[in-house]
């Protein structure tokens, strides 16, 4: 059969029964769009997740001091030789020391902030880092002269943009904004109250933003927290980490095993976190798209019905078909021709309904909720496999919902039929 | 040529089986026109479909054109439907939402060829029907539909025609006019004919008459026809 010909016989079949052709359509289309609809939440959410609530960067091993100590072998510490031990550690590709400031800090600032007047105390935490790990170079971030220099988190800035500032009725600010803005900072104090070894009040300079600094306090460089803890007479040899980073992903697995053999650890609570909230994602997102893979079943089992109602409402049709040359074959194209354009056509106008209700939900969303951290433009990531995943899911139901049809088609008689 | 040896066919019914064709024989020479006449019920068109290739559920040997049809493949089956038998049924059974010209063509659609739109419109004129060839079905009058399918199963140029009872659902005067076209049409082609009717005018054109009464067949002469 030429495909002009099974085109126009297609056609033909489909317009017998429009309204069955529709109620198969509206199954497909449902079953799609419901299915397309939670799968790009789920994957919006977790990319969000990933790229901005907790972004961890798979090749970076954070090694830390274990938390029990061993007793007579006394406590394994991270000191500059076991600093380079690890560096040479194989698969490592750099090490990057950390050290907190082991004194209690704080900071009170009473002036103008961004042309409003604040006044707030909040102690904070400070952690020296080899500028390295902080990526691109970030001018100023270096012990010397004048201010500190700090560089914060951007996870910092958002929580402080979307629920902070907000709160408080304070402006909302931008990196660029930030970069250059100096705060007091008090070391050897706390609210509640002084270190014995005195006070050392200074003036930090925000250097910049980097997703591996700290998020719960200010990063300063290395040698600065070094040069603080020497000053209060605080322990300046030992690390509280390093970061390893492996020359590829795949190399991490060893390198933590290697890492555990020198009796040290590895500080695994943000990636254990990213994985249980990636987890609950997944679950979820499974959990509806469940119902719309229910909802494409139902979808093929509609179709079924209504294409099996037309074929043998048109059982004549089909034995005149058969009395002018019709083999098998080109029956069976014709109702699969008829199932598949409901599928192609319902899989595609489902694809389109999808995105129009993501777009819808964001709307809604930026609409009717206030501001929070880590909002994005969309919760939604709608990849090509996508879209083909849903045109492909409304020809399958279309193919799994002629079956019976097309059975039913072969197995007509049509002596008896046209008698 | 057609040869039929010891045909039986029967068909299961609520009552048990119900013997339609009694193991009957003939034979008909290429470029015949043989009239086929009997009782509702008599077996002519289970007769008709097995000639067609339609109906595979017989016992005895059907020849035609030097073909076993029992032996052809459900391909060769279909290419034999398509090129070599046309129908003529007692209801038209032309496709609705198909205008009378892509009824004409619809024997096309199943073959290997593009559709020849000038010969479908040659034989739409040849049955006079010309002017109504973008017209669907439902605004035809029974005789025309009965002309349209008579020029769809004509398309292929057939070696065979079969036709069941084409005028019992017509008038007189439309009946009248098939049948002149039935068999002048037969005449200038030379197209081996089986047609199954009451007319007696078809009885009376055809070159030969066969009765089929409980599943027998028998010869009846010219003459004696009636």
């Amino acid at each position: 059969m030429r495909p002009a010909s099974l085109a126009r016989l297609v056609g033909l079949g489909l317009r017998r029964d429009l309204r069955g052709l529709w109620l198969s359509m509206a199954g497909v289309i449902a079953g799609v769009s419901a299915l397309l609809f939670f799968v790009a939440a789920g994957l919006g959410t977790s990319e969000l997740l990933r790229t901005r609530i907790l972004p961890v960067d798979a090749t970076l091993v954070e090694v830390v001091p274990p938390s029990v100590s061993l007793g007579i072998f006394g406590r394994v510490e991270i000191d500059d030789a076991r600093v380079e031990e690890l560096a040479s550690l194989p698969g490592v590709r750099a090490a990057y020391r950390k050290m907190r400031v082991r004194v209690p800090a704080a900071t009170r600032y009473d002036g103008s902030f961004f042309g409003q007047r604040l006044r707030m105390g909040v102690e904070i935490v400070a952690e020296g880092v080899d500028p390295g790990l902080l990526g691109e170079e970030i001018p100023g971030f270096s012990e010397g002269e004048g201010a500190l220099p700090v560089v914060l988190s951007p996870r910092l800035l958002e929580i402080y943009n979307g629920s902070f500032a907000r709160s408080r009725g304070l402006p909302r600010l931008s990196e660029k904004l930030l970069v250059g803005f100096e705060f007091p900072v008090e070391f050897g104090r706390s609210l509640v109250g002084s270190s014995s070894a005195g006070r050392y009040p200074v003036s930090a300079r925000i250097a910049g933003f980097s997703p591996q600094a700290m998020l719960e306090g200010i990063t300063l460089p290395l040698e600065t927290a070094r040069r603080i803890n020497a000053r209060f007479g605080e322990d300046d040899r030992t690390y509280s980490a390093v970061v390893l980073r492996a020359e590829d992903p795949s190399r991490v697995p060893a390198i933590v095993e290697r890492v555990r053999e020198l009796g040290l650890e590895v500080d695994e609570s943000e990636r254990r976190l990213v994985r249980r909230v990636g987890a609950a994602i997944a679950l979820a997102t499974s959990m509806l798209s469940l119902l719309g893979l229910l909802v494409c079943a139902l979808a093929s089992v509609n179709i079924a019905l209504t294409l099996g109602a037309s074929v043998r409402s048109r059982a004549v049709e089909f034995g005149i078909f058969r009395a002018v040359g019709a083999r098998d074959r080109d029956l069976r194209a014709l109702v699969l021709g008829e199932a598949l354009a409901v599928g192609l056509v319902g899989g595609l106008l489902g694809v389109g309904l999808a995105r129009l209700a993501a777009v819808a939900a964001d709307a809604a969303v930026a609409a009717w909720l206030p501001p929070f951290p880590f909002q994005p433009e969309t919760f939604f990531r709608f990849p090509l496999w996508l879209h083909l995943v849903g045109v492909g899911l409304g020809l399958l139901a279309a193919l799994l919902g002629a079956v019976a049809p097309v059975r039913r088609v072969l197995r007509q008689d049509p002596a008896r039929i046209l008698a | 040529m057609i040869c039929v040896e010891g045909l039986s066919r029967s068909h299961r019914t609520d009552d048990g089986e119900l013997r339609v064709l009694r193991g009957i024989s003939f034979s008909v020479a290429e470029g015949e026109l043989v009239a086929l006449s009997g009782p509702s019920g008599a077996g002519k068109s289970t007769l008709l479909h097995i000639l067609g290739g339609l109906d595979r559920g017989y016992a005895g040997k059907v020849e035609v054109f030097g073909r076993d049809l029992a032996r052809l493949g459900e391909k060769e089956l279909g290419a034999y439907r398509n090129r070599e038998v046309g129908f003529v049924f007692q209801a038209s059974h032309l496709v609705s939402g198909l205008s009378a010209l892509e009824n004409v063509l619809l024997p096309a659609y199943f073959g290997g060829a593009p559709p020849e739109r000038t010969r479908a419109m040659d034989l739409l004129a040849r049955v006079g029907l010309a002017e109504r060839a973008a017209h669907p079905p439902s605004r035809l009058s029974g005789g025309e539909k009965q002309r349209v399918a008579l020029a769809r199963a004509l398309y292929h140029a057939p070696r065979l025609l079969l036709a069941d009872e084409p005028t019992g659902a017509l008038d007189p005067e439309n009946a009248r006019k098939v049948i002149a076209l039935l068999r002048d049409l037969c005449r200038e082609t030379r197209i081996t004919a089986v047609v199954a009717s009451h007319e007696p005018e078809i009885w009376r054109a055809a070159d030969r008459h066969l009765r089929l009464e409980e599943g027998v067949l028998r010869e009846i002469p010219a003459e004696g026809a009636a």
